[in-house]
């Protein structure tokens, strides 16, 4: 390992095994290893990071299954989750790219899932990344583990443009730190904190703290007492845990202890207003999704976030044009309670002051109602039950106006049919000006007309994907663009996950790229 | 690949008036993102860290992620950076990523299609000439770059010298290239009135699939 100057975090046996692997595999050879996720793709640490860099660079891996969203009934008895790896040293001459993607996939669970007690893959939870996103991104699988390459654009893009929490925390002088820690070996002094008022991590909810009881600190020595200037007010204490699904703060503005289940940022009176804005932005649906994608923990593994993530969030400059609006709404929070209307106001206060697009605000709202949602309640989810007809009407009205935006004189009509085995098809046509629609001109080998040719055509589609799916364990869920002379049939199954505005916009660029013969196609039916 | 990579999302066939017409769009989006990206970028100055290769490619991303959340006609085009996680201060031309393995930048619309940007410094001494076409050019002739696709876009950062002699350059090493040679060399764009250095040339890959590379030359000297 030293002549190759290999890294191996932790000091683990298991790094230095899948280190070596790669470089034994031969030409043509495949390999296959489980392995425990959050070491290998969700850690942060820089070795961590520099490992994975170093796997992704001398192991050819073609594929990553992350089986973290199943860790209770895969192997119910293990505490990790985990991850298949299969790696494949295709030879030199074979005309593949030279940097080509990976695919990642991600079996969920469902009603499906439960009925089949095996594997469920629907396609649009197999994504194909490029290798070279894979390598430099530390984030990047576990934002595929919910979310896909867009969510890793949008998070992105907010770190390139707004520094991190700790940044504007160091720049203000704030101090920020986990509580203090009782056990550890270490003796301490910790009297400066005696009689102190104490506030246990559980009693911390969104915006308030729910024990009004007069617990008082009493340990003379601790492990890590802390900077007696982290308890000093007003600091804002974020607990490391999630409660309801996200996480949550509550401004003191009275001198407090609290210990390392809790993090606090404590800075100077005159900064109060600001540490009120951060937390408005620590409640908001954009922290909630920003950290759900982000931390290697919460969604893989056990919830909570950790320091280091809870100050990683981008955050607008302080005191800039659009933040007031947030100042007010948290005031308004901390005087009448939380109410949904003013949880809607600080999101929206928020979304404003990142600048967000619409479809970066519909991006996180669905990944706030529904995916996190499904992550909580799992086949109880909203996510997975079927759509209603209000989602299925926003999904239209998304789906066209994506396409109008780039060919506003075209005429869209979308069309949805209900089949039969869990599936819902949208089929959308598109007329270009000049033609009037239902098919008159001629699509070549047959009109298009969707009474005659749907059928036939999802029939060869499925066909051929049955010919291509030989595992017996696990099941496809297709999710198919099935065209149709000038028509474009989206098949999806029946789980509102897959029917969102979200979903939408992301099958209007498909559904474009693919009637323009832009992008991988299958002539199927041609 | 494993079974999951046998499995493709889209089948059937399109209506060739249909399919015609919507290509025309498709690909007008892509060069005319870039292109505004760059006059931009023009405008403002071509500010940057330094000349270093990365320093600039990021200044490009910026511009194309700015005309993008400015211009709808773009929402559905999503630029992604390569390789590096620009921070505040890059954009700013305030850090440079000189630290970082230089970046490409990639379009996509959808999940399915997809351009590749390659970025190259410019300028006649230092082989660079050379290097756009050896190290730039032929990945996408030879299909290292976008096996599966039918454009392909470059970016040459001028740093010094004229672009004339420039593209002179890159004509000359084009023509003695083994995979390219005759008729492989840079064409210039109809003067457009927003980018003046424009260029394309079209190859046929040895897998006989044709591509056609766009070529800008932004003048940041």
């Amino acid at each position: 390992m030293k002549e190759n100057d290999l890294v191996v975090p932790d000091r683990q046996i298991a790094w230095a095994f899948l280190s070596s692997c790669g470089r034994l595999l031969g030409e043509g050879g495949i390999l296959g290893l489980l392995l425990p996720s959050k070491s290998v793709l969700h850690n942060r640490s820089q070795k961590a990071r520099a490992a994975r860099q170093q796997l992704m660079g001398t192991t050819p891996i073609s594929t990553v299954i992350d089986l973290s969203v199943l860790r209770s009934s895969t192997f119910a008895t293990a505490k990790a989750p985990a991850v298949v790896l299969i790696a494949h040293n295709r030879p030199a001459a074979s005309g593949h790219d030279t940097d080509p993607d990976l695919l990642h996939v991600v079996p969920r669970n469902s009603p499906l899932q439960r009925l089949l007690d095996g594997f469920v893959v629907a396609q649009d939870d197999i994504h194909r990344v490029p290798a070279g996103r894979a390598a430099a991104s530390s984030e990047m699988w576990q934002i595929l583990l919910w979310g896909d390459l867009q969510d890793h654009s949008l998070i992105s893009s907010l770190k390139s443009k707004f520094p991190p929490l700790s940044q504007i925390a160091k720049s203000r002088g704030w101090l920020y730190s986990r509580g203090f820690q009782v056990k550890g070996g270490c003796e301490n002094d910790a009297e400066h904190l005696l009689g102190m008022r104490l506030v246990p991590a559980e009693a911390i909810e969104a915006f308030r703290v729910i024990d009004d009881a007069t617990e008082r600190f009493d340990h003379a020595v601790l492990h890590r007492p802390r900077s007696e200037k982290l308890f000093e007010a007003p600091v804002l204490l974020i607990r490391r845990g999630i409660r309801q699904g996200r996480p949550v703060a509550w401004l003191s503005t009275q001198d407090v202890t609290f210990n390392d289940s809790v993090i606090g940022l404590s800075g100077p009176q005159e900064d109060i207003d600001h540490l009120r804005i951060v937390s408005g932005i620590v409640h908001s649906s954009l922290a909630q999704y920003f950290h759900f994608l982000t931390s290697s923990s919460w969604g893989a593994e056990r919830n909570y976030i950790e320091l280091g993530e809870h100050f990683s969030l981008p955050v607008p400059a302080l005191g800039s044009d659009s933040q007031p609006s947030v100042l007010e709404v948290v005031k308004a929070i901390e005087s009448f309670g939380l109410t949904s209307e003013l949880q809607d106001q600080l999101d929206s206060c928020v979304f404003e002051a990142y600048g967000l697009l619409p479809e970066d605000v519909d991006r996180v709202t669905d990944m706030v109602n529904v995916t996190i949602d499904h992550f909580r309640r799992g086949e109880n989810s909203v996510g997975v039950a079927e759509p209603s007809r209000k989602v299925l009407d926003e999904y239209r009205e998304c789906l066209i106006r994506g396409i109008e935006t780039v060919f506003p004189s075209t005429e869209i009509e979308v069309v949805f049919a209900l089949t039969p085995d869990f599936y819902i098809v949208a089929s959308c046509q598109v007329t270009p000006p000049g033609h009037s629609q239902a098919g008159s001109y001629s699509s070549g080998t047959r009109t298009a007309d969707s009474s005659s040719g749907i059928g036939g055509v999802l029939l060869q589609a499925v066909e051929h994907q049955d010919q291509a799916w030989s595992a017996t364990s696990t099941v496809l869920q297709p999710s198919l663009l099935v065209l149709e002379g000038d028509r474009a049939h989206v098949v999806k199954p029946r789980e509102t996950r897959f029917w969102t505005k979200t979903r939408a916009r992301s099958d209007a660029g498909d559904v474009m790229a693919a009637l323009a013969g832009r992008g991988r196609v299958s002539h199927a039916s041609s | 690949m494993s079974v999951f990579g046998t499995v493709n999302r889209v089948y059937g066939y399109v209506d060739p008036v249909l399919e015609q017409y919507l290509a025309g769009g498709i690909d007008r989006l892509v060069p005319d993102l870039i292109e505004r990206a760059l006059v931009k970028w023009r405008d403002g100055g071509f500010v940057r860290f330094d000349d270093y290769e990365a320093n600039c490619t990021i200044q490009v991303f910026r511009w194309m992620v700015a005309e993008r959340e400015t211009n709808p006609d773009f929402h559905c085009v999503h630029p992604r950076l390569e390789w590096v996680q620009p921070t505040p201060e890059m954009f700013a031309a305030k850090e440079s990523a000189s630290h970082m393995r230089r970046p490409d930048i990639r379009l996509t619309i959808g999940d399915s299609a997809a351009w590749t940007v390659e970025c190259k410094r410019l300028k006649l001494s230092d082989n660079l000439p050379r290097l756009y076409v050896d190290e730039g050019l032929e990945r996408f002739v030879s299909g290292s770059y976008g096996a599966s696709e039918a454009t392909g876009a470059m970016i040459g950062y001028i740093i010094d010298d004229s672009p004339r002699q420039i593209v002179k350059a890159i004509n000359r090493r084009v023509v003695e290239h083994a995979v390219m040679g005759a008729g492989h060399e840079l064409k210039r764009r109809a003067r457009t009135k927003r980018l003046l250095n424009r260029y394309v040339s079209q190859h046929r890959r040895s897998s006989h699939r044709k591509i056609e590379i766009e070529h800008y030359h932004a003048d940041v000297r």
